[in-house]
């Protein structure tokens, strides 16, 4: 049985030690190259004095190596804090330090827009540099460079349990600075084999991965791969159709993106070739419009599309079996394996069938709330409602700050997140079901709505919208259409329209809320 | 200025680097290893090189490839202002 997450690789290394697990660009590694790689650097982080729990942080793009500093950090018996590349120095900086990670993984390119923060991370011992480090003996910690970490004596990891911590995923709320989420072992392996089972994984896969290694989705595109022996392309992106491109040229079978992603990639043209080898697609991360969906499924009829929602703080929640994706194509479905999922009033009693309420997580995935932040892990992390009275310990429950409903049958539909829906005189409206109405009339590319302060209404409803591929759009024709399809209190007072491509957050989603705070005070007037 | 020097002036102002292109080689990857460029600002920085080198791109005249090295944009530059 696997309890430790750097054993999937070792379990596989033993099962198909020839076989490519991972791929970037033209360098390849097998399981055997990959195991004994994560072995090293378990090895070099050991010989920098790393103690059991001892966080290690990586910074970089995707590349080979970042798996291997990774996934060695908890070979040696300490913790993982993967770095969203996209993040500026000043918030890796805040991750660092909140984290107090005694190693920092980087690369040479990084490290120049680094060197100005990195004297404000006190619990830096060692930063470990891929390609040349530089030549700094004033700073207060050492430079290691990433080829003498792998030569070091080969060394035991610290004794591990599946209850220690694996990682700590940083994830920006809605407000405040990034917290750490707590990841022990044993949600990274069942994470690894639920969604492995669902997807039905097998050793030829070939998924394309495209999202950071920060998000709980983008990690678990890994382990679950490697749960089946199959093989993990990395991919760096700047240009949507080069996806595509990939896609085609690396035969790939199964592609994993966010609702922005998708967008974006529904608007393009995909090669017939892609038909033969793409098995399926997977959508995470919030609601993918249907009109989005429509037209992937058009593209590649022969690709089965998952829908699935999870958050970090209980790493996967739900999926929409494909068998229902024509009847509920709005769906996210049911509970992954082994995992509950309720829909409960403020109160914690049960919602009626329609009826929303928050959706709460239950089970073996729910992670061990935020590093070092009691307060906000008791908003997030709350007991069970409805435990039996018998039971002298409170389960906790992750309380998703997501609104939902839940049909006769069980079936969930995300509504929206509870902090953005928007309140409009006295209503309160879910941004997006008017995106999706917007999406149906095939006139926009991409929309965000978010609600604006207004002196009567409280809040008015902003749209920001870009035309379709190739044609034009006024935003007159988008408020007739709004005129026609909703009630008067759902019609937006704002509507925009940009050109392209919307602003996104480190997590991939539209950024509502730089959008909502450029636009304070359209409505508004002195 | 050669093509080289004139390409690490628009990243460095477009996405205000403060001088960290100075130590840009030909070799240096683009693709990925920048936190500034990302799937939006290349935008701004695809219309700034049209617009310092008086050329235009074609839909699909960029991708993955050409963004792949400092060295790999420059000769992408340079024979498309020769054509």
């Amino acid at each position: 049985m696997i309890i430790l997450v750097h054993d999937l690789i070792a379990s596989a290394a033993e099962r198909w030690g020839e076989r490519v697990a991972l791929r970037y660009q033209n360098q390849e590694l097998t399981y055997r190259a990959l195991a004994d790689a994560v072995a090293a650097s378990a090895s070099g982080y050991r010989a920098l004095g790393l103690a059991r729990g001892d966080r290690v942080a990586v910074y970089t793009e995707k590349r080979l190596e970042t798996v291997i500093a990774l996934f060695g950090a908890t070979h040696a018996g300490g913790v993982m804090v993967p770095v969203n590349p996209v993040l500026k120095a000043n918030q890796v900086a805040h991750i660092v330090r909140d984290s107090t990670a005694r190693i920092l993984v980087t690369t040479s390119e990084r490290v120049a827009s680094l060197s100005a923060v990195l004297d404000t991370c006190p619990s830096l011992t060692h930063v470990i540099c891929i390609g040349e480090a530089p030549i700094d003996h004033s700073a207060r910690f050492s430079w290691v460079g990433w080829s003498s970490l792998l030569e070091q004596v080969p060394c035991e990891g610290h004794r591990t349990i599946d209850s220690d911590i694996a990682a700590l995923l940083y994830t920006s709320g809605s407000t405040g600075r990034p917290k750490g989420v707590i990841i022990p072992h044993r949600v990274l392996c069942a994470g690894a084999a639920s969604v492995a089972t669902y997807l039905e994984l097998t050793a030829k896969e070939r998924v394309l991965a495209v999202l950071p290694l920060s998000f709980d989705y983008g990690l678990n595109q890994l382990t679950a791969t490697w749960y089946a022996g199959g093989c993990v392309v990395l991919m760096n992106h700047l240009l949507v159709k080069d996806i595509i491109s990939m896609v085609e040229k690396e035969k790939i079978t199964g592609l994993a993106a966010v609702p922005a992603l998708w967008i974006q990639l529904a608007q393009l043209s995909w090669p017939p070739a892609c038909r033969a080898h793409l098995r399926y697609i997977t959508n995470s991360g919030g609601h993918m419009p249907n009109e989005t969906l429509a037209r992937l499924r058009a593209a590649l009829p022969t690709t089965t599309p998952y829908l699935m929602y999870g958050l970090t703080e209980s790493f996967r929640s739900t999926y929409l079996p494909p068998a229902d994706l024509d009847t509920r194509p709005d769906s996210i479905g049911k509970a992954i394996p082994n995992a509950e999922v309720l829909v409960v009033r403020p109160d914690g009693t049960p919602c009626a069938p329609h009826e929303p309420g928050e959706l709460v997580h239950r089970g073996t995935l729910v992670a061990l709330g935020y590093w070092n932040d009691p307060e906000k892990t008791k908003e997030r992390f709350r007991p069970l409602p409805g435990q039996r009275p018998e039971l002298p310990l409170a389960e906790l429950c992750v309380w998703s700050g997501d609104t939902v409903t839940m049909d006769e049958d069980g079936y969930l539909y995300y509504v929206g997140r509870t902090d953005e829906m928007i309140k409009t005189s006295g209503y309160r409206v879910s941004p997006t079901e008017i995106e999706e109405v917007l999406y149906a009339t095939k006139l926009v590319g991409e929309v965000a709505v978010f609600g604006v302060p207004h002196p009567e209404l409280g809040q008015a409803i902003a749209v920001v919208a870009t035309p379709a591929l190739g044609t034009d759009l006024s935003p007159e024709t988008l408020l007739t259409v709004c005129r026609q399809r909703f009630p008067r209190y759902m019609v937006p007072a704002h509507l925009e329209v940009v050109h392209g491509p919307l602003p996104v957050n480190a997590n991939g989603k539209f950024d509502r809320r730089l959008l909502a705070e450029e636009r304070k005070h359209v409505c508004i007037t002195s | 200025m050669d093509t080289r020097d004139r390409v690490r002036t628009v990243f460095d102002d477009t996405l205000q680097l403060g001088g960290r292109t100075a130590a840009w080689e030909e070799t240096t990857p683009l693709l990925g290893s920048l936190a500034e460029l990302d799937s939006l600002t290349i935008f701004t920085v695809i219309a700034a090189l049209e617009k310092e080198f008086a050329i235009a791109f074609d839909d699909g005249d960029i991708n993955a490839e050409v963004l792949a090295t400092l060295g790999s944009l420059t000769a992408f530059i340079d024979e498309k202002q020769a054509t």
